[in-house]
């Protein structure tokens, strides 16, 4: 199992005008350590004007520069935006391809396409369209990557022939994912060869019946791209703590301040009926307070044995890469997360350090080669 | 941190009939009631100037105004309307009224002694058919609002939820409790409107003025049957 983090960028208010520039570089040191101490990536998302919980925008920019500081570490944007109106796609193709240069080939493209009121209507975007935009996008960006001359006449966006430059190091290209948290999505992404990023911040048991969707499906996908990735990434809280009780108190309560920030946004689902988005009535998926407190089964939230013990449910769900959030805007004092951050790494990843064959570029399961899904 | 309301509960008291009307028994069955629902984005102060302080605002801050025409019931045909402030009460998703009208005096005293609605008396204009609807809202002193819904998209009624909305009920002794009215509506047909417009016929000193529209997010047109029930205490 390997293991990653992930940032927000969340800033609480009251804000001034260093609260953004905090959060930004206190995550770049953390950054820089976890790529001394051997976590395997960082996912940065791209979300647009959701004050508090996110205030990242621009992950590129930001990734580029944590790429510029390490040296192993993989480099994720989770996720580009793929909306026409929002990234033009060219505009997506070429700033991952400077990233993954940048990085020397340490790029995991992650893809989506927003799930607010806040983002799809701040762009004047039709909620209706949001999934056809992204599955146009995500098959045209590979070849924008392996083609002199890319030529498209889509539904959402057309382009005359265009060498789309720079082009990644990586060859083909880097490994594509998109991000999900429905089960519908777990199925899309197996048929279409790509990984499974999971962004509900859950527990083993809420990625069982995606995980395994996915794992049945992608057995036979038709890939986007020009090779499958058929790993899983799972998305959780991470605090390892010096105590369980300490771990409780301070970890806990900023997985508590996150999930209630994100409580106060406007899902698609509620306010927008469309079969793009899951019907519901005005039903976020939240945690209760007592939840949070008590610390789901598979929370990675406690005592390094707590921890290796709940991350051995993960393993059995199939989930090969666990990254996590590591603190709520500043919520958890520096010193404190890079402390956390150096337990795991002593006292976890020892645990799950066996030699795992590296399967980004996994043929075997699928491939060009591989039959279509029936129609 | 969330925004917290900064609206008083005091803002929301009325001053009840002495005597308690001779209404029906609450819940109201009544066919053949149509709804229009329009969620639209509001500007936030507005809203956090009329949320109590047990509410957070949601990001971005909307409204949701709902227009109901019910051609029959147990106190004759009436019509009502309400906006409700889009916000959180313990993280979960909740509605607060803010404004309510309707047409039928019988409808304002049960908004009131029932339901906590902040019911004024006025008149609502109100037309609905396969393909566009309309509804014009005006309380005494002329017109505040007119929705108009035109090139309905019929849809399978099963795609639309509507959520609990809250309000606050002035109790017989003066005080006043946060009550919750469940979603009553049972939905038979129902369209979605892509470009419904919410107009302004003139500047007015209103909580509707104050919540006016910046931008729809959705509308849609029900037409079932409505149960129009009491409040229960949260």
């Amino acid at each position: 199992m390997k293991f990653g983090i992930f940032y927000e960028h969340s800033v609480q208010k009251p804000w001034n005008r260093q609260s953004e520039l905090r959060a930004y570089q206190q995550a770049l040191e953390q950054i820089e350590l976890a790529d001394e101490l051997g976590f395997d990536q960082v996912w940065e998302v791209e979300h647009h004007f959701l004050e508090e919980y996110s205030h990242s925008s621009a992950p590129e920019v930001f990734l580029a520069a944590a790429a510029a500081r390490t040296k192993r570490i993989h480099v994720g944007q989770g996720i580009a935006v793929c909306l026409p109106p929002m990234n033009h796609p060219a505009r997506i193709a070429e700033r991952a391809a400077a990233l993954d240069l940048i990085s020397n080939g340490r790029l995991e493209f992650g893809t989506g396409r927003s799930a607010t009121w806040a983002e799809v209507g701040g762009f004047g975007i039709d909620p209706d369209n949001t999934k056809e935009m992204w599955d146009e996008v995500i098959r045209a960006i590979p070849r924008m990557w392996t083609e002199e001359e890319f030529e498209w006449n889509g539904k959402y966006f057309k382009m005359p022939p265009r060498n789309i430059l720079p082009k990644p190091i990586q060859d083909p290209h880097p490994p594509m994912w998109v991000a999900v948290s429905s089960p519908e999505t777990a199925v899309q992404a197996a048929e279409r060869g790509i990984g499974m990023l999971g962004v509900t911040l859950g527990t083993p048991a809420d990625y069982k019946r995606l995980v395994a969707d996915y794992r049945r499906i992608i057995k036979h996908c038709d890939p986007v791209g020009k090779f499958v990735n058929n790993q899983v990434n799972a998305a959780s809280w991470l605090y390892c703590g010096e105590s369980e009780a300490e771990a409780r108190e301070v970890g806990g309560a900023a997985a508590f301040n996150f999930f209630r920030t994100a409580a106060h946004l406007v899902g698609l689902g509620g306010i927008y009926p469309s079969n793009a988005y899951t019907a519901q009535a005005n039903a976020t998926a939240l945690l209760s307070q007592a939840e949070i407190f008590s610390l789901r089964e598979g929370f990675p939230v406690g005592t390094p044995d707590q921890i290796i013990e709940n991350l051995r449910y993960w393993d059995e769900v199939g989930v090969e890469r666990v990254c996590c959030m590591i603190n709520f805007d500043q919520q958890i004092a520096q010193q404190k997360v890079l402390a956390s951050l150096e337990r795991f790494a002593k006292y976890v990843m020892p645990a799950f350090a066996e030699d795992q064959p590296d399967k980004s570029r996994d043929t075997s399961k699928g491939g060009p080669e591989a039959p279509p899904m029936p129609a | 941190m969330p925004d917290q309301g900064r609206a008083r509960h005091e803002l929301y008291k009325i001053e009840l009939p002495k005597t308690r009307p001779d209404l029906p028994a609450l819940p109201w069955t009544c066919a053949n009631a149509t709804m229009l629902n329009v969620y639209f984005e509001v500007r936030k102060d507005g809203l956090l100037d009329r949320l109590p302080p047990e509410f957070c605002r949601s990001s971005p801050a909307y409204c949701r105004l709902v227009v109901f025409d019910v051609p029959a019931s147990p106190i004759g045909p009436f019509r009502d309307a309400f906006v409700a402030l889009g916000c959180r009460l313990n993280m979960m998703p909740a509605g607060f009224v803010a404004a309510s009208i309707t047409n039928n005096a019988k409808a304002m005293a049960a908004g009131a002694f029932e339901r906590g609605f902040p019911t004024v008396l006025g008149k609502i204009d109100f037309a609905a058919d396969v393909n566009h609807a309309r509804a014009l809202i005006a309380n005494e002193q002329g017109p505040l609002l007119e929705v108009v819904m035109p090139l309905l998209q019929t849809i399978e009624p099963s795609r639309l939820a509507y959520d609990h909305v809250d309000s606050i009920r002035t109790k017989a002794d003066g005080g006043t409790e946060l009550v919750m009215t469940k979603p009553d509506f049972t939905i038979e047909r129902a369209a979605i409107c892509k470009n419904a417009r919410i107009e302004y016929p003139s500047e007015r000193d209103s909580t509707w003025h104050a919540l006016d529209c910046r931008n729809v997010v959705s509308a849609q047109v029900a037409h079932g049957t409505r149960s129009f029930a009491a409040a229960t205490t949260m």
